[in-house]
């Protein structure tokens, strides 16, 4: 990749390409992961730094987007074991829609999006990554394999009962 | 099912799909750019310190190895060494000395001989 090598050339304003083509898909990664939004900030700015110092390291036979990624979730993992921000789901008591009572199409989808944040909340971090990463970024079980470092078959069971968690959730929280 | 075939879903994929898309904090980039100028910063002092330090630990190494392999041989070696001066027992410690001085010697004209390639390169 040519950005990688006028990075490696010495040319660190390069490493601005690859944060505005990445720094919104980390983030929004990360900001599933924890609450709050400065925690999500601090980490996705210790994963880019960590890209950064490990530039060098990137062979071209794994995709640059599974690398950035994988360090992505490792460094996430990491730093809430580091800075003890634990895992409390939510109870269910929290749970009432704010929409509650308006009736149209966008008002439903808003408080269907809610229900699925909440649900999310009360998934475990790491859990909430890979899903985030198979809907939203559209990846393969082989890549989330190689992102979080588990067998695809692992992987595969995995999102499956994370799926079933989710829509769990979601249908207990519709119909509260 | 293949390792590259989507679980088949319903609503979840919509759902996800219909969430707002993060925007990055204010001043994240300038804030992530000034970190990683510092870490260039700091690597470039390390490339700089590095070989000095990596010198003075191999010369060190060469004068405390012979030392500890003549403490192990005679433990009263030391006690027996005459370091008073001018009078200097130069016949005992002449030989780690000068190993120790070859070994420098040639370390620091490896080292010069190094930045002076790289510098014309």
């Amino acid at each position: 990749m040519p950005v990688i090598k006028r990075i490696l050339e010495g040319d660190s304003r390069a490493f601005e390409e690859i944060v505005s083509v990445y720094g919104k898909k980390v983030f929004a990664l990360v900001s599933k992961m924890v609450d709050r939004r400065e925690d999500a900030e601090d980490i996705s700015q210790e994963v880019f730094i960590r890209v950064f110092k490990s530039i060098g390291m990137f062979r071209e036979d794994a995709g640059f987007s599974t690398w950035i990624y994988r360090i992505a979730y490792n460094t996430a993992v990491s730093e809430l074991r580091k800075r003890k921000i634990l895992f409390i789901p939510i109870e269910d008591e929290t749970a009432e829609s704010d929409t509650e009572g308006n009736g149209d199409a966008e008002a439903e989808t808003e408080s269907k999006l809610c229900f699925l944040d909440r649900a999310l909340k009360k998934l475990p971090p790491d859990e909430r990554f890979l899903i985030t990463l198979y809907y939203m970024e559209d990846r393969t079980m082989d890549e989330i394999s190689a992102v979080s470092g588990l067998s695809p078959g692992n992987v595969k069971v995995k999102m499956y009962r994370i799926r079933k968690k989710l829509e769990k959730e979601i249908n207990k929280l519709m119909c509260l | 099912m293949k390792n590259n075939e989507h679980i088949s879903d319903d609503g979840l994929r919509t759902m996800f799909g219909q969430m707002p898309v993060e925007e990055l904090p204010a001043g994240f980039m300038d804030k992530l750019m000034m970190r990683i100028d510092g870490e260039v910063r700091r690597k470039a002092a390390r490339r700089r310190w590095m070989p000095v330090l990596q010198t003075a630990a191999a010369v060190a190494g060469l004068i405390i190895i012979p030392a500890a392999v003549m403490f192990f041989i005679d433990p009263d070696f030391f006690s027996s060494l005459d370091f008073s001066m001018p009078a200097l027992n130069i016949k005992l410690t002449w030989f780690p000395v000068s190993v120790g001085f070859f070994a420098l010697c040639l370390l620091f004209a490896d080292d010069w001989l190094r930045r002076h390639y790289f510098s014309k390169r």
